[in-house]
């Protein structure tokens, strides 16, 4: 094991210091070999004071004691900063802790809400079906088979009955990745939406819907904020537009419209798929249309 | 030498202090919370499904009452007929199979020699009228139900399968609440200003004009708007 002697060297170790000669050693005044003399008295051993201002100022800074004192002013001035930043910051997060103790009542909230609606929803289905079959069964024990006819056609040609056959279903979609720097076109809007209803009414369609909506005669798709709005229902994207019709003379219809390839040039999506068998399902409010028609007067009885 | 080792602990003991605040600031930045948007995009939402249910609750409870009062005409005699009956009717008024009339308004488009109307024009006014609350509407006295064709073919319109020179007027008709008249005019007068300027204000002329009382046809049920032949009812 390397021992250290008296003078700091390990044994066997170069010594990286360059030791002087004891008797060249300077005395006080006197220089290093080959310096000049320096002045002896008062002002002996002292660094020469420097001629300029800046000179001055640049001797301070480099003074070691200046710039530790230095170092510590600016660790404490960053010190103070930080320690005031967190305290603003912990403020906020209180702040926004009770923000998200609210947002999460809301969200329990709007979940109890979301979970009563589709009960409801259910239990009006449920009635609807049984008031049909209520009528249904009368009209038959009665011999009312005509009117029963009838009243089905009606209940058809109104949308109020859920129906089946062949179609398409088209699929539109944001650009996937949008980002607020993307042109408008690379979303999908109200007028996209209304554009392949109008293609598909255009090209044979007997029934459709959106995002599940039946269409009917009181149905329009609007334009709401970042939704869209259709038969009171607000939307977002995908838009699922479904049709009962020729499913070729649909989906080529789509395909080759002009404006919807343009819109897929700026990353939209439009997908569509044939069906064999689609099922739309009856207007949501047929139990409740007469606000619909409440300023129309029949002109013949 | 004590001095310059506390002054190093000191040192130390500080910037340790300062790298735990600056990566604690650094955690704050990083966590998700609850922004004021999504606070309110909520708060719409539980307002819309209050309503809902509100409505839901409302319409379950007349159901009800109508089958009951149903099964008590039914056991009285033939009087539920006259409810059924009822409902036929007022369903063949929504699927647009009777005449109608009420106070309305009517939208004239012509165009200048040499030039042809667009269906596009035509649909744009219809499709404002229905968001705007129109409860019927015709062109051409063509009844338009929700599967009623406005395209265009050549020189033609078709509407309802009955073809309209696209030089001819255009007549569009649509029976409205008299309480909106002044919104509905302020959509249906910048509609006619966004039209004119994107084609050019000499090329069509629109009139729109309000009506006490206009007629609207109604459409039958073998048009070729109606195409149930392709549809299946679904039987649960």
């Amino acid at each position: 094991m390397n021992q250290v002697n008296p003078a700091g060297q390990a044994d066997g170790q170069q010594d990286r210091h360059h030791h002087l000669p004891q008797n060249n050693l300077p005395q006080p005044g006197q220089g290093l070999p080959g310096q000049a003399a320096k002045p002896t008295g008062s002002s002996a051993g002292k660094p020469p004071l420097p001629k300029t201002s800046s000179g001055k100022f640049v001797s301070w800074i480099l003074n070691y004691k200046t710039r530790q004192k230095l170092m510590l002013f600016f660790l404490f001035l960053l010190f103070g900063i930080v320690v005031m930043n967190h305290v603003k910051n912990v403020n906020e997060q209180n702040k926004n802790d009770n923000l998200t103790s609210q947002y999460q009542e809301r969200q329990s909230e709007l979940k109890a809400l979301e979970e009563q609606y589709n009960q409801l929803l259910a239990n009006n289905e449920a009635l609807t079906k049984e008031k049909e079959n209520s009528i249904s069964a009368k009209l038959n024990q009665q011999g009312y088979d005509q009117l029963l006819a009838e009243l089905e056609t009606i209940k058809m040609l109104a949308g109020f009955k859920a129906v089946s056959g062949s179609g398409i279903s088209i699929t539109l979609n944001d650009k996937p990745d949008y980002v607020n720097t993307d042109p408008p076109d690379a979303i999908i809007h109200d007028s996209d939406v209304r554009r392949v209803v109008n293609l598909l009414i255009n090209n044979g369609a007997a029934a459709l819907s959106v995002n599940g909506m039946r269409i009917v005669n009181s149905s329009f798709i609007h334009c709401y904020g970042s939704t869209i709005l259709c038969n009171k229902d607000y939307m977002i994207p995908p838009f699922v537009v479904s049709a009962i019709g020729p499913p070729d003379q649909l989906s080529a219809a789509i395909l080759q419209d002009s404006v919807l390839v343009q819109r897929q040039e700026f990353g939209v999506v439009v997908k569509v798929e044939k069906k064999e068998t689609l099922e739309l399902p009856a207007f949501a409010e047929s139990d409740n249309f007469e606000q619909y028609i409440s300023l129309l007067e029949v002109t013949t009885p | 030498m004590k001095s310059n080792a506390m002054k190093s602990i000191a040192f130390s003991i500080i910037c340790m202090l300062l790298g735990i605040l600056i990566a604690l600031q650094m955690k704050n930045v990083n966590v998700d919370s609850a922004s004021e948007k999504s606070m309110e995009e909520l708060t719409n939402s539980i307002i819309d499904y209050s309503q809902k249910n509100t409505e839901l609750n409302d319409r379950n409870a007349q159901l009800s009452r109508y089958l009951q009062q149903l099964e008590s005409d039914y056991a009285d005699g033939n009087t539920y007929l006259e409810s059924i009956l009822k409902e036929k009717e007022r369903a063949a008024i929504f699927a647009g199979l009777r005449e109608v009339r009420n106070y309305g308004i009517t939208i004239r488009i012509s165009s200048s020699p040499g030039i042809e109307i667009r269906d596009s024009v035509l649909r744009s006014f219809v499709n404002e009228l229905a968001t705007l609350g129109a409860q019927a509407m015709s062109i051409n006295d063509e009844r338009l139900v929700a599967t009623s064709e406005i395209r265009q073919s050549n020189h033609d319109i078709l509407i309802n399968g009955t073809m309209f020179e696209r030089s001819g007027l255009f007549e569009i008709k649509a029976i409205t609440d008299p309480k909106d008249e002044d919104n509905i005019f302020l959509y249906l007068d910048n509609l006619k200003q966004t039209i004119n300027e994107g084609l050019g204000a000499d090329q069509y002329t629109i009139t729109i004009e309000a009506a006490d009382e206009l007629t609207i046809p109604a459409l039958s049920e073998d048009s070729a708007a109606f195409r149930i032949d392709l549809l299946t009812p679904v039987v649960s």
